[in-house]
């Protein structure tokens, strides 16, 4: 979960004709302990069911369940990563702010 | 340049490139929990104390730990840290296990019993891709309440 949270709020490759300017890890950032949430999962166990692998399975739901909460305010973002920038730019959009 | 330090409490002695950064030479005698990832001090893949301190092996000019005390996660071998780790399952790739086992080893010794904030504040650089934090916060705790460990000599 903490891997999707990267990819739906921090994680995003920029090129610049061509060529990636945030090529390391101090310019691409990947969730850190101070970016940890509060946060509790469950697992729920099916008898009888297939054996399924764990882990990034986990992944794909983050950035659609944070992006259906900011859809619930009115703020529609399509776009990964939801950065403050782009959630700013949806709120104004939504609120036709012009300016 | 010859280098002579006390690696994992063991005396060693290696011939090094004047410019050669540690990571590359604990690598070269065989102590592959370092790893050389971001290569740029950012990742704490390549986490080592040195005498006692956590420190970026890929930072560090290997001359300069000369006449100095190097751990590694080899060196970490019973240590409460490593047990909790494994015990909190607090992986899933393990790439950077080695390193946070350093850095909550160092974590630890300067502060017994951390409050979640600090731990989360002393292991901030150290970077993992799965996301395994909260179960590295579990193994801070476990190896917290862990009874204190045999001494290995290292200062």
């Amino acid at each position: 979960m903490i891997m999707g949270l990267g990819t739906a709020l921090f994680e995003e490759v920029v090129f610049d004709e061509g060529q990636p300017t945030n090529a390391s890890l101090s310019d691409y950032g990947i969730p850190t302990f101070a970016d940890l949430p509060a946060l509790t999962h469950e697992l729920l166990e099916r008898e009888g069911a297939d054996v399924h692998g764990l882990g990034e399975t986990a992944v794909p739901p983050v950035p659609a369940a944070i992006g259906n909460a900011l859809h619930s305010l009115g703020i529609e973002l399509t776009e990964l990563p939801m950065t403050p920038e782009r959630v700013l730019a949806a709120l104004d959009a939504r609120d036709g702010d012009t300016s | 340049v010859r280098l002579e330090l006390a690696l994992n409490g063991t005396r060693a002695a290696v011939d090094v490139d004047a410019g050669e950064t540690l990571v590359g030479v604990l690598r070269r005698l065989g102590l592959s929990s370092v790893r050389e990832t971001c290569g740029i001090g950012v990742c704490g893949s390549c986490t080592v104390l040195v005498d006692g301190a956590a420190m970026s092996a890929c930072l560090l000019l290997a001359p300069l730990v000369d006449g100095r005390e190097v751990t590694t996660a080899e060196g970490l071998d019973g240590d409460p840290v490593v047990d909790a780790l494994s015990a909190a399952h607090a992986y899933q790739c393990g790439w950077c296990t080695p390193g946070f086992a350093v850095a909550i080893r160092d974590l630890l010794d300067r502060n017994p019993r951390p409050t979640r904030e600090e731990s989360v504040a002393a292991l901030a650089g150290n970077l993992c891709r799965c996301g395994s934090y909260l179960k590295i916060l579990d193994a801070v705790e476990r190896a917290a309440e862990a009874p204190a460990r045999a001494p290995n000599g290292r200062g």
